[in-house]
């Protein structure tokens, strides 16, 4: 595997997002999205800390994530540069790989605007920093889990609304997934459980790091890229 | 008979060609995948965990993580909290629901627990003791009170214990560890037991009081279902001391109330023939009993059938009494001991306090010895001399590595008798009991002065205003040793009436005594004239200020008080024949643990209580668990959740946060785009304007 190839397309990439309006319209909605949700409670539950917040993300992730992946393959095969991208000397792997990283980079650009909410906690309370860190780690992690998935949704058609709606789905599935744990069976109870992904989330969320939490996120966003790779090379 | 025979050769073969073809390029994508997932089925079993709150407020201490992991039978813990809780309760909620999820973790198979739908099921809240609690909710900026479900009921094999109210995070842990502990050291006790618990009701049938009707039958239920909840050891009997007279003289054996009454005209006019009798519940087993009180009196000021409400958890709770969960702890007497039934001035709370965890049993050194199975003993604020033999006691039970916690007055309060008794100030005595030289041997010297601290507490007496108690110190952390766990989690404490400890150098006995609690430096002695009231003391000057030792600690080996001394005869004579025993352990045989306090006051209700909430109750139970060898207990006791309540902070701080955060934050990364977008366009007519002279028609 070429790294350089990967770091190449990611730049391309980025840069893709960040000249034109997209980046700015999904970032500016986030922030209106989580800084409501998370600011009208938060003096309520007066407490210093960020929890509500990390609590909004695998689901306002679930919207974003998609909607900010779906171009980079379904735009390259509407327009066709996808047959030119196969036919550079570049493996499925490398491309898949720089897309991927592109969108985990475009999650954690979306985020760090967030930490004027960690320093307007710090400024009204005595903030725990631990949580706050974990929290950070665990919304990267799930970021880029979420990423493979839309990347994995994107390659598989050239319509980007299409290839949203299957991302939204797969994401939101995963993060809902141990909602609905009352309709099921007991035996098959810990094996959903484990599915979800706020299930693993919530560990993070409370600053609590647990190696089972990041080998799933870790794994799933393995898996999606396994099954880019894949069908990029049967394609191919 | 042909055995079959397993192809080992073409085994071998079929899992070559597996591999090579997983290893195939084109299958290397499921072959991943596999990995990943076995990788992940790996993890589930190997794994670690970091905690990164401040205060490892979700890790479980080594206790609870020992106590649900192994559970021998099925534990479920129920939660009834309401939905809708308001702050500060709802962080309370979301910090059990963590720490169950992590019980969980920790736990073994036997271990679940449940969130009720409380609102649903008000009836099985109630029908396991869980009961809701009147809390305060800000409204519209008004205070009002509303009732809740904020408890939990435990049930372990058929045992059912409940946590009525859970309101703060503080401790939650501890109070469901020690929970789960008791219960199955109950499950063990009960299961060992060979013959029922005799539960007998003692109601003469004849007493004139109201509540009398169907009382047996009442009771009967109770028993029954308290009985379905302990693996049927209880049996129930009533007893009518009206047909059996012999059992009216177990009244005074038992304690439980005889009454009398003459002639009288009852409620309804019918007349009441003169005749005594008595009532209450006695639950006995193998010689020991416990008596439940079932006389009440009502706010007339006459007697009645009274607290068959909560029966059942005081049938409970006298069972647990009866079969001994706890470990015992000795608590001495004999010599004036505070007294463990007072609960105006005794040592009442202190035994409630305790309770949890451990049971109290009253040792008479000069009847007995002190049990094998007792590991600490507590000397509470004795009055008189200790003969040498008592002495001899601690002493050598010392020896044996075990652990002592003193509560030593240097002075006595006598009120005086009599006439204008509350008027007259109380006399002060000095207190002369021999535990001194003992302790002085140890290492720590109980002076003969009353510490007083400017930083004391402040009472509001009534005609002089506010008045600064000097012989109450408040003591913060820097008066409290961090180095052990007895008062590293503590923050502020009150000493009263407490003398000085002079704490010996090393080399004395072999180990060194450490100052556990002491005052501030602006501090000072009352030596001569001891008198209590509070204008008869003023701070002196700075020079003589410092601070003094007001409780010690040490652990470790030290040599006996008898070691070069002689040793008490005993009081059956030395022995007769030939054949003699050194009978002195001349020193400790392994570590022993010593507390000295130079107060007794402590110990009382004036700054304990029998729940464990102020800080004084949870130093005195870190002393015991200490001295019991339960270190870890201290840590959980002290843990929760560090609440974060945001500082008070004006509604305009507020609005211009929620205004930076929702608008502000958004409007810059617009900001940021409108930048990039103008940079672009300016660049892009640059170029325009650089080439639109080559460019044909342009």
């Amino acid at each position: 595997m070429n790294y350089k190839e990967s770091v190449q397309i990611m730049k391309k990439e980025l840069s893709g997002y960040f000249t034109t309006p997209i980046a700015y319209i999904v970032i500016t909605v986030f922030l209106v999205i989580t800084g409501w949700f998370f600011f009208s409670t938060f003096f309520l539950y007066n407490q210093a800390e960020l929890r509500g917040f990390f609590q909004l993300l695998p689901l306002v992730l679930s919207f974003v994530v998609p909607a900010v992946t779906m171009r980079l393959f379904s735009e390259e095969k509407h327009s066709g540069s996808f047959e030119i991208l196969m036919t550079l000397p570049v493996s499925a792997r490398d491309v898949v790989l720089g897309k991927l990283l592109a969108g985990a980079a475009f999650v954690a650009i979306m985020l760090a605007p967030t930490l004027f909410y960690a320093f307007s906690a710090a400024l009204v309370g005595s903030l725990d920093p631990g949580p706050v860190i974990g929290g950070y780690l665990g919304a990267l992690l799930l970021g880029l889990a979420f990423s493979a998935i839309g990347v994995f949704a994107s390659s598989l058609t050239k319509n980007q609304i299409v290839a949203f709606i299957i991302g939204l789905i797969i994401c939101l599935v995963m993060t809902l997934a141990d909602k609905f744990l009352f309709f099921l069976p007991s035996p098959l109870l810990n094996a959903v459980e484990y599915i979800g992904a706020d299930f693993h989330f919530r560990n993070f969320s409370r600053g609590i790091i647990d190696s089972r939490d990041i080998l799933y996120f870790l794994s799933v966003a393995a898996i999606a890229f396994i099954g880019t790779v894949r069908l990029l090379e049967e394609r191919r | 008979m042909k055995r079959p025979s397993i192809d080992f050769k073409g085994l071998k073969e079929r899992l070559r060609a597996t591999v090579i073809e997983a290893a195939d390029e084109r299958n290397q994508w499921l072959f991943s995948i596999v990995i990943i997932v076995l990788a992940n089925l790996v993890g589930l079993f190997l794994y670690f965990r970091v905690d990164l709150t401040a205060n490892n407020a979700y890790s479980l201490s080594r206790v609870s993580e020992k106590t649900v992991s192994s559970l021998e039978e099925p534990l479920t813990i129920k939660v009834f909290f309401s939905n809708d809780l308001p702050a500060p309760y709802n962080a309370v909620s979301r910090y059990l629901a963590d720490l169950l999820e992590e019980y969980s973790q920790r736990g073994n198979r036997n271990f679940r627990y449940e969130f009720v739908d409380v609102e649903k099921n008000k009836d099985a809240a109630a029908d396991f003791g869980v009961h809701p609690v009147q809390i305060r909710e800000i409204k519209n900026d008004r205070v009002s009170a509303r009732n809740a479900y904020m408890g939990i009921a435990v049930v372990h094999g058929d045992l059912i214990e409940t946590i009525p109210s859970i309101t703060e995070p503080e401790g939650v842990e501890y109070r469901i560890t020690t929970l789960m502990r008791k219960m199955n050291g109950k499950i063990d006790s009960l299961l060992k037991l060979d013959r029922p618990v005799m539960v007998t009701l003692y109601a003469s049938s004849n007493l004139p009081i109201p509540g009398m009707q169907n009382l047996a039958e009442k009771v009967r239920a109770v028993v029954q279902k308290t009985n379905a909840r302990n693996y049927g050891k209880l049996e129930y009997r009533h007893v009518d001391p009206l047909a059996d007279r012999a059992a009216l003289d177990l009244a005074d054996t038992y304690g439980l109330p005889r009454l009398k009454w003459p002639a009288f005209a009852g409620m309804d006019g019918r007349p009441v023939v003169p005749g005594d009798g008595m009532l209450g519940i006695v639950l006995e087993h193998d010689g020991r009993f416990e008596t439940v009180q079932i006389l009440a009196r009502t706010v007339l000021g006459q007697y009645a059938v009274g607290g068959l409400e909560d029966l059942e958890s005081r049938i409970n709770g006298a069972l647990d009494n009866l079969i001994s969960i706890n470990p015992r702890v000795g608590y001495i007497t004999g010599h004036g001991e505070r007294d463990m039934h007072n609960q105006r001035d005794g040592a009442a709370t202190f035994r409630e306090l305790v309770a949890d965890m451990y049971e109290l049993k009253t040792i008479d050194l000069s009847k007995e010895d002190i049990p094998a199975d007792v590991r600490t003993i507590v000397i509470n604020g004795p009055r008189s001399r200790y003969a040498d033999e008592e002495l001899f006691k601690i002493d050598q039970f010392l020896m044996k590595g075990r652990s002592a916690l003193f509560f030593v007055d240097s002075f006595a309060e006598i009120q005086s008798e009599g006439q204008n008794m509350f008027m007259r100030e109380p006399v002060v005595l000095p207190v002369m009991t021999g535990i001194e030289k003992l302790l002085e041997h140890y290492g720590i010297t109980v002076n003969r002065d009353i510490v007083l601290d400017e930083k004391c507490y402040q009472a509001n007496l009534s005609g002089m205003g506010e008045q600064s108690l000097y012989f109450a110190p408040m003591i913060g952390s820097e008066g409290l040793s961090e180095k052990y766990v007895i008062t590293k989690y503590l923050k502020k404490i009150v000493f009263l009436k407490s003398s000085s400890l002079s704490l010996a150098a090393e080399g004395r006995s072999g180990t060194r005594p450490e100052a556990l609690v002491s005052s501030s430096d602006r501090s000072w002695l009352m030596k001569e004239r001891i008198s209590f009231m509070p204008w008869s003391m003023a701070p002196p000057n700075a020079s003589q200020m410092g601070k003094h030792v007001l409780a010690a600690v040490f652990a470790g080996d030290f040599a006996s008080y008898f070691a070069e001394r002689e040793a008490p005869a005993p009081k059956g004579g030395a022995a007769t024949g030939p054949v003699a025993t050194d009978t002195i352990v001349r020193r400790t045989v392994k570590p022993a643990r010593i507390i000295v306090v130079g107060t007794s006051e402590i110990t009382t209700p004036s700054v304990i209580d029998k729940e464990g909430k102020t800080p004084n109750a949870v130093l005195v139970h870190n002393m015991i668990d200490f001295l019991s060898g339960n270190d870890d207990i201290p840590e959980m006791r002290s843990k929760g959740l560090e609440l974060n309540p945001l500082r008070d902070s004006s509604d305009g701080t507020k609005l211009a946060l929620k205004v930076f955060n929702i608008v502000l934050l958004p409007l810059l990364v617009v900001g940021a785009g409108l930048v990039v977008w103008k940079r672009r366009s300016t660049r892009r007519k640059r170029i325009m304007a650089e080439f639109a002279t080559e460019v044909p028609g342009e």
